[in-house]
């Protein structure tokens, strides 16, 4: 009897202590909101989505094209819905092509790709003209023909500069290279940023200043150089304004253009060496002058890195939107991030699979009222109608 | 024709199970538990789990918003006396939100339990307590787990019983969010059970 009543106490004591969600919520509450997903089965459900590009008005119709393997091209919203189709792709012995990155130049017309042959042996960049019927132009250029391109992006419609991180591999290690050259043009140049092992992840331009993180670290470089350009240290592990984990690595920097006090520059970082359960953000507010930095364990009860960083989703630039990394075994959707606070707050939809999807690119289209986000291994998905909070507690998601 | 075949068979096997045990023939229905102090029983359990309702919350009393599950448990015992028994269960249940993400729970609890015969039949009253705990999606939890029930069990010899339990669960999640308190999740088990005796 002993054994019984002690066992009891037991039970009570730690119900008393462990009963709520890491989250404060109740799985039982959590539990009587779910409501039955939208399954559109025109992308893969399981899926890895690397890029997401909104092409504007150069494809009203259908704006949306998603990196996957394949290349998805997605509807504007119609009816409440959007529809997604593969689209062709460019060809490497008779066999398609398979494209990681996506980066669209709008002063160009030109929707860029980099795509890989299935057996690893071709690499290429093309671009088609999203005006028109998909046709694939390649570009014959001095790019390492050996080298992956593992990212591509034109930071500036004005500037029309495209960067690529080519990575290829000696002895078993894999390099990185940051390149770029004027938008359409064969030559590149190296930008000084080359590595083994640590990847170059994102390039973004901040008024007249571009930012490229590199592992742990964050550079910049003035844009007013042409075609080269000079990189400096930032932010970096030991170094002012703002050491950064020297197990960190910087998966992206996020700039708002629009934001009201000077450009907001938000970095995502995932300590993945060590413990990929533990992120950082780092961000400025004025531009770069000045940084911060917090993370889950600051806001939640959580620990999770970063993948992205996308938004706003309010007009007045105060909500932006974190995808996290997968952690260790467990995954957490997305966060809305609110830098003035530095707070952080998870996706509330705890129906959807999402909810605990690890999330690597975000796209969040205003004009349409879209937020799209790219996971891995858990495919695309959709919501119509921004929730300016960033909670989309009551927002249905479609998976694509 | 399907309905008097499944009443046809449902009436033989009640009426086979209704049949004295051999090693009983000739009892009159009124022998003494066979069972004692120091005797113990190990069980395994499978059946069905019925998520029924919440209460707590906002409603009240609301919907669980689950479907029907499994449930499987290995139960020990020891008795006491005749009539009572103590022991603990270690068990398992998983039933599906509307978009088949699994809630799984897994109880360890302590038993006590009351046992009333009329041979060859032992209907066993009980009631535990313990922990449960609870995983869904990335989230889990420990909850305090309340199990009030009941059983009917056939004698088949002095080694081994089988029979169907009905216990109904009552597990408490605890919060301090806006007043609540707690939130319990309702549940039914039928389960059907084989009781080895040694």
């Amino acid at each position: 009897m002993k054994a019984f009543s002690r066992l009891v106490i037991a039970a009570i004591g730690a119900a008393a202590f462990a009963s709520c969600t890491q989250n404060g919520n109740l799985i039982y509450l959590n539990i009587q909101k779910v409501t039955k997903t939208n399954v559109s089965t025109s992308i893969p459900l399981d899926i890895t989505v690397s890029d997401i590009v909104n092409v504007g008005a150069d494809n009203s119709a259908a704006p949306y094209y998603v990196a996957a393997g394949k290349i998805y091209n997605g509807t504007a919203p119609v009816g409440g819905t959007t529809n997604w189709n593969a689209i062709s792709v460019p060809q490497a012995s008779g066999k398609d092509m398979l494209c990681n990155t996506l980066t669209y130049d709008p002063s160009n017309h030109q929707l860029w790709g980099g795509f890989f042959s299935s057996d690893g042996t071709t690499y290429a960049l093309y671009w088609t003209d999203p005006r028109l019927p998909v046709a694939w132009t390649k570009l014959v250029d001095n790019l390492n023909p050996t080298a992956q391109i593992t990212y591509l992006n034109v930071p500036s419609a004005t500037d029309r500069r495209l960067f690529a991180v080519v990575s290829w591999m000696v002895n078993g290690n894999p390099v990185y290279e940051l390149d770029t050259t004027q938008s359409g043009s064969a030559s590149w140049n190296n930008t000084g940023l080359t590595s083994s092992t640590k990847p170059i992840t994102s390039v973004a331009l901040n008024g007249a200043t571009y930012y490229a993180t590199w592992g742990n670290t964050l550079y910049s470089a003035p844009a007013s150089l042409y075609p080269t350009l000079s990189f400096s240290v930032v932010l970096s592990p030991g170094t002012a304004p703002l050491a950064t984990n020297p197990n960190d690595i910087l998966q992206g920097i996020f700039i708002d253009p629009n934001y009201a006090a000077g450009a907001l520059i938000a970095v995502v970082a995932s300590n993945q060496t060590v413990n990929p359960a533990v992120g950082s953000v780092y961000f400025s507010m004025d531009g770069g002058l000045t940084w911060s930095n917090t993370n889950t364990t600051a806001s939640t009860s959580y620990q999770v890195g970063f993948l992205c960083a996308a938004g706003p989703v309010d007009s007045a630039h105060t909500t932006y939107l974190l995808g996290s990394d997968s952690g260790t075994g467990a995954a957490f959707g997305f966060f809305s991030f609110v830098p003035s606070s530095a707070s952080l707050t998870r996706f509330k939809g705890i129906s959807y699979s999402l909810y605990a999807s690890a999330v690597r690119r975000i796209l969040v289209d205003q004009a349409n009222n879209l937020v799209a986000m790219g996971t891995i291994n858990n495919g695309l998905w959709v919501t119509l109608g921004i929730d300016a909070t960033g909670g989309f507690a009551n927002s249905t998601w479609t998976q694509e | 024709m399907k309905r008097r075949f499944l009443i046809g068979v449902l009436s033989a096997a009640f009426a086979i199970c209704a049949l004295p045990p051999a090693f009983a023939a000739g009892d009159n229905g009124t022998t003494p538990s066979q069972y004692s102090l120091g005797d113990q029983t190990l069980s395994i359990n499978v059946g069905a789990f019925v998520p029924l309702f919440l209460v707590g919350g906002s409603p009240t009393v609301g919907r669980v918003n689950l479907s029907l599950g499994g449930v499987g448990s290995i139960d020990w015992a020891a008795y006491l006396s005749a009539h009572w028994r103590i022991g603990a269960a270690l068990g398992g249940t998983f039933t599906f939100d509307p978009n088949y993400t699994a809630l799984l729970m897994v109880p360890i609890i302590a038993k006590i339990s009351y046992l009333i015969d009329f041979y060859p039949w032992e209907v066993p009253l009980t009631f535990g307590a313990g922990m449960n705990i609870v995983k869904y999606s990335a989230d889990s939890t420990i909850d305090l787990l309340l199990k009030p029930g009941t059983a009917l069990l056939w004698t088949y010899n002095s080694s081994w019983s089988f029979g169907v339990n009905l216990n109904w669960w009552w597990d408490m999640q605890f919060t301090n969010a806006s007043g609540l308190g707690f939130v319990a999740g309702n549940f039914l088990e039928v389960s059907l059970s084989a009781f080895y005796h040694y």
